[in-house]
């Protein structure tokens, strides 16, 4: 059978189209997100909500800690300011906190307007004679202070120091401790920092940009001040340096890997156009399946695009088998159509483990199994139909090597085989089931690709600052914005409780800045009428030496807050304060959110306890770091559920496709061995636990096994086929053991794992498929088989 | 002026009027100084309440009456450090940096001489207009300041006992 020119070139020019249409679309049209949440169940509970929403915009991960150490603490200090002003002119950060005062010039204005109204001070005997009187008597000893030069002036429009306390209450419950006018370390070496991006943490590009930046500007400043050192430290910090990392480490490996399969193919077929071709059935995958996932979804997440590949890595076999099985006696085109059939069922048994993972509920998951199944139809159409248009019409690699071992244990007998590997796979079930310690890694930092060294700097970095991360959490929700302002601040009262019983060192909570509509027109009640003050300030001056005509600006500032309308979230919104309350009270799915970060909670179960006294039903806790395990475990058991439903779809299609169930049974049986053994391994040998990361490795792993182990058993063929098809399996399994194997060196937790897990499951696939595979002495029922097969049209 | 930086520490006490739109009549502070070579300055006031205001190099503490001590730094605020040299600087007779923050104009003799300091700073001029120091050979008698807003303030400095630098 030959292909005519003209069917070749027509072909080929469909192909060409496809994937420059595809790339163009990609290049234009597909956005590759890295936002972690879209790859998290969506959540269910409310909670779970509120935890991505935390995870994902919350102002945890836009910290950024920064230290400058040396020994000099005037430079130290001279160094901190205008590294701050450099900082906070690049527009690139909320706030740039160093300790010094940080509210402007507008802030102020509008603090000062409202003060009345925002001072937990204002109540009913604020502007009393005799409260009026206390606070003149002690406005007059504060002249005697020679800073009275500068700020005598305030006390006209303010002499009960309202706005001075209002000030006071908003930047001291930001909670740092400031040596000279500066936050320092306690031994006065490290000029201390805080930056909060705009940008979302997860935002990796313009996090770097921000890092960037952060150490551009220092070294400008520092020039000649070889002293100080620059540190910084923070979620976002450690997710573009590990980003970095693996990214860097990825580029290396896979260059190395490329480069050992590019020696592998070059060997095993010795023909540059063999070599090429091979990797055009993965290349067209990787191009089609992301273009059709951004077809569907409008964007790719970055870990899709990632463990896509990894599990597209399985087309890289396809080319290789077909290769292995041309000969010269017949076409290229006829050969293929030869062991079509088994591919076939590989190919469509890999891609329904894949189709379970594509749910409704995991928009992540449901990207990958997308990515997967569509790569692996469009390698399988590129393997059989495209492979043959570039290929000469007939075309053999060199076979000449003789492999007597292969043969050997091809032709062993096998049904002792079959019972030993049965009663391996028994036991190898019985010690996992005896295997005392956890199975699964409920631990997520033992994934963290980062540095030991870095997580000491940061723990240090934190106490110096007193910013522990918000990981404690009361939450506050009810369906207005007031109401849940309201509750916040009938709360205070028991969270002082919390604070005189050392539960807790302190907390923050939206209604300090912004009280309730309620309390402030209950203050605006409190303040007296213009003649009313005035009199109450004539009699409370009247044994004191002031000059009651000079606080004229005092009696307008109280008469204009008498008819404020209440300060509103709005009124607020770009001010360091607007940030502050919108970082603690924001509305989600029609539910206002309040959010009370608790500082020094040491014993969890204080807080659970005084929960239940409160019974409140607007009030609940919340702990960052438990939540997100479990969010995380949940995801895991929901995962390996779709692994159930897709082990029953593979049955159903080997079942098909097989029609025997004495086949099936063996097709599978060194498939779930090896993955039995591998798991075994990794919990026993390595010692290690197992994560999401290992079943997208075991996935991947089955579906190289399955191919292996319905090739090893294509006992239509004659003795020279089956070498032939030994050979092919032999380059497959070596180049994906190589690639993972690589892998395997990683430093970065995940791809060591997926390495190690993949590199193991690969040989021991190969391995049993081999020894377990049917021998010609039963020829018969297989052999219909895969005749009848032959002759379905394609 | 450069005599004054023969003075390795002075203590002296002091009288201050301070004159000031605020109040109807003039709000007059007693105490003492205390200075001791390069950069340790303290002010004293006795009466009408007691505050006591003590700065060594940047570092202030500041114990004011009915009220929490607390420390800062001279760094936070040019408008202070700028009017604690212009008292510090004086004394040491450190006209470097005197002039990092006014303009200067010296007149008189060595044994009676003024000084006149005008901000450079816009921000130091929004508050001082010009502070006047006199002395007489290696003490200083009195100053006068006058803010922007025309309050001002005189001191006078009594008693002074000195301790000259060792060789």
């Amino acid at each position: 059978m030959f292909m005519s020119k003209n069917s070749r070139n027509k072909i080929l020019t469909i192909w060409g189209v496809i994937i420059i249409v595809c790339a163009g679309y990609i290049y234009s049209q597909v956005n590759i997100v890295t936002d972690v949440s879209q790859f998290m169940p969506a959540a269910g509970s409310k909670q779970d909500q509120l935890l991505l929403n935390q995870l994902n915009s919350g102002v945890t991960p836009r910290l950024i800690l920064i230290a400058l150490e040396g020994k000099d603490k005037g430079l130290l200090s001279k160094m901190s300011r205008n590294y701050a002003a450099k900082l906070r002119d690049s527009r690139l950060f909320y706030r740039i906190d160093n300790g010094e005062n940080l509210i402007d010039k507008n802030e102020r204005t509008l603090l000062k307007k409202y003060r009345y109204l925002l001072d937990t001070n204002t109540n009913q005997s604020t502007f009393t004679v005799p409260n009026l009187e206390v606070e003149f008597r002690q406005r007059l000893n504060e002249l005697s202070s020679p800073t009275s030069t500068f700020n005598k002036q305030s006390l006209r429009e303010d002499p009960t120091n309202a706005f001075l306390n209002l000030i006071m209450a908003l930047t001291q419950s930001r909670g740092n401790k400031t040596k000279r006018g500066l936050w320092f370390s306690k031994d006065g070496h490290r000029a201390l920092l805080l930056a909060e991006t705009i940008a979302p943490g997860y935002a990796l590009e313009k996090q770097q940009l921000v890092i960037n930046t952060l150490k551009e500007s220092f070294s400008e400043l520092r020039q000649d001040k070889k002293g100080i050192q620059l540190h910084i430290s923070g979620p976002s910090v450690f997710a573009v340096n590990s980003s970095n990392s693996i990214r860097t480490e990825t580029q290396i490996l896979s260059s190395i890997a490329s480069a050992a399969i590019l020696l592998i193919t070059i060997l095993a077929f010795r023909s540059v156009r063999v070599v090429i071709s091979s990797a055009l059935p993965l290349a067209s995958a990787i191009i089609v399946a992301t273009s059709c996932v951004g077809l569907v979804f409008g964007e790719i997440h970055g870990i899709t695009l990632a463990f896509g590949i990894t599990l597209l890595g399985v087309a890289i076999d396809y080319p290789i088998h077909v290769f292995s099985h041309l000969t010269n006696d017949s076409t290229v085109i006829s050969n293929i159509r030869k062991i079509w059939p088994t591919l076939r069922l590989g190919i469509l048994t890999t891609m329904v483990a894949y189709l379970a993972m594509i749910s409704p509920g995991f928009s992540g998951l449901a990207q990958l199994g997308l990515f997967a199944m569509t790569g692996l139809m469009v390698a399988a159409i590129i393997t059989r139909w495209i492979l043959p248009a570039l290929m000469p019409d007939t075309w053999a690699p060199n076979h000449n090597i003789h492999r007597a071992w292969l043969e050997h244990i091809l032709m062993a007998p096998s049904k002792g085989r079959i019972l030993a590997a049965i009663a391996i796979a028994l036991a190898a079930i019985v010690i996992l089931w005896q295997h005392d310690s956890p199975v699964w890694e409920e631990n997520l930092t033992a994934l963290s690709p980062i540095p030991k060294k870095a997580i000491a700097l940061d723990h240090q970095l934190r106490s110096d600052i007193g910013a522990s991360g918000v990981n404690h959490l009361l939450v506050i929700s009810t369906d207005h914005l007031e109401e849940t302002l309201e509750k916040s601040e009938q709360l205070t009262k028991a969270l002082q409780a919390l604070i005189d019983s050392r539960t807790i060192s302190g907390y923050d909570m939206a209604s300090k800045y912004l009280p309730s509509r309620k309390t402030q027109t209950e203050r605006q009640n409190h303040l007296p009428t213009e003649p009313d003050l005035r009199s109450a300030l004539n009699r409370a001056i009247e044994s004191l030496p002031f000059d009651a005509t000079q606080f004229e600006p005092f009696i307008r500032a109280v008469a204009q807050a008498r008819t404020l309308p209440p300060l509103q979230l709005s009124d607020l919104s770009g001010t360091s304060t607007g940030i502050r309350v919108s970082s603690l009270i924001f509305s989600n799915n029609n539910q206002w959110i309040a959010i009370v970060p608790l500082s020094g909670l040491k014993q969890e179960e204080k807080i659970l306890s005084w929960l239940s006294a409160q019974n409140n039903p607007n009030l609940s806790y919340l702990n960052i770091t438990a939540a997100s395990n479990r969010l995380i475990n949940n995801y895991r058991s929901a995962a390996f559920d779709r692994i159930k439903w897709s082990s029953i779809l593979i049955l159903v299609v080997l079942i098909i496709g097989l029609r025997s169930f004495k086949q099936v049974g063996l097709a599978i049986l060194p498939v779930l061995l090896a993955i039995i053994l591998d798991v075994l391994i990794i919990l026993l040998g390595f010692g290690e636990r197992l994560t999401l990361f290992h079943l997208v490795a075991l996935l991947l792993v089955f579906g190289i096994g399955i191919d292996y182990s319905l090739f090893f058993s294509r006992t239509n063929e004659a003795k020279h086929k089956r070498l032939q098809t030994a050979y092919a399996l032999c380059v497959c399994a070596l180049s994906t053991f190589t690639v993972f194997g690589i892998l395997a060196f990683s430093n970065t937790p995940v791809l060591a794992y997926l390495g190690k897990t993949v590199a193991l499951g690969v040989v021991l696939c190969f391995f049993s498929a081999m020894l377990l595979s049917q021998r010609q002495s039963n020829p018969n029922t297989s052999n219909d088989q895969i005749t009848t097969n032959d002759h379905v049209p394609t | 002026m450069l005599a004054l930086s023969k003075v390795n520490s002075s203590n002296a006490t002091f009288i201050e009027t301070k004159t000031m739109k605020l109040l109807k009549k003039p709000l007059t502070l007693t105490g003492q100084l205390v200075y001791k070579a390069p950069d340790y300055l303290q002010k004293k006031i006795v009466s009408p309440t007691a505050s006591t205001y003590t700065i060594s190099g940047q570092q202030v503490k500041a114990e004011e009456f009915n009220k929490e001590s607390r420390e800062f730094s001279l760094d936070e605020s040019i408008l202070l450090q700028a009017l604690v040299e212009s008292l510090r600087a004086t004394l040491a007779g450190d006209l470097d940096t005197l002039k990092d923050f006014y303009e200067v104009s010296v007149s008189g003799t060595t044994k009676s001489w003024a000084l006149d300091l005008e901000p450079i700073d816009d921000d130091i001029k929004l508050y001082i207009r010009t502070i006047k120091i006199m002395g007489q050979n290696t003490s200083i008698s009195r100053i006068e300041t006058l803010e922007s807003n025309s309050d001002h303030s005189v001191m006078t400095i009594n008693g002074v006992t000195e301790a000259p630098n060792q060789p």
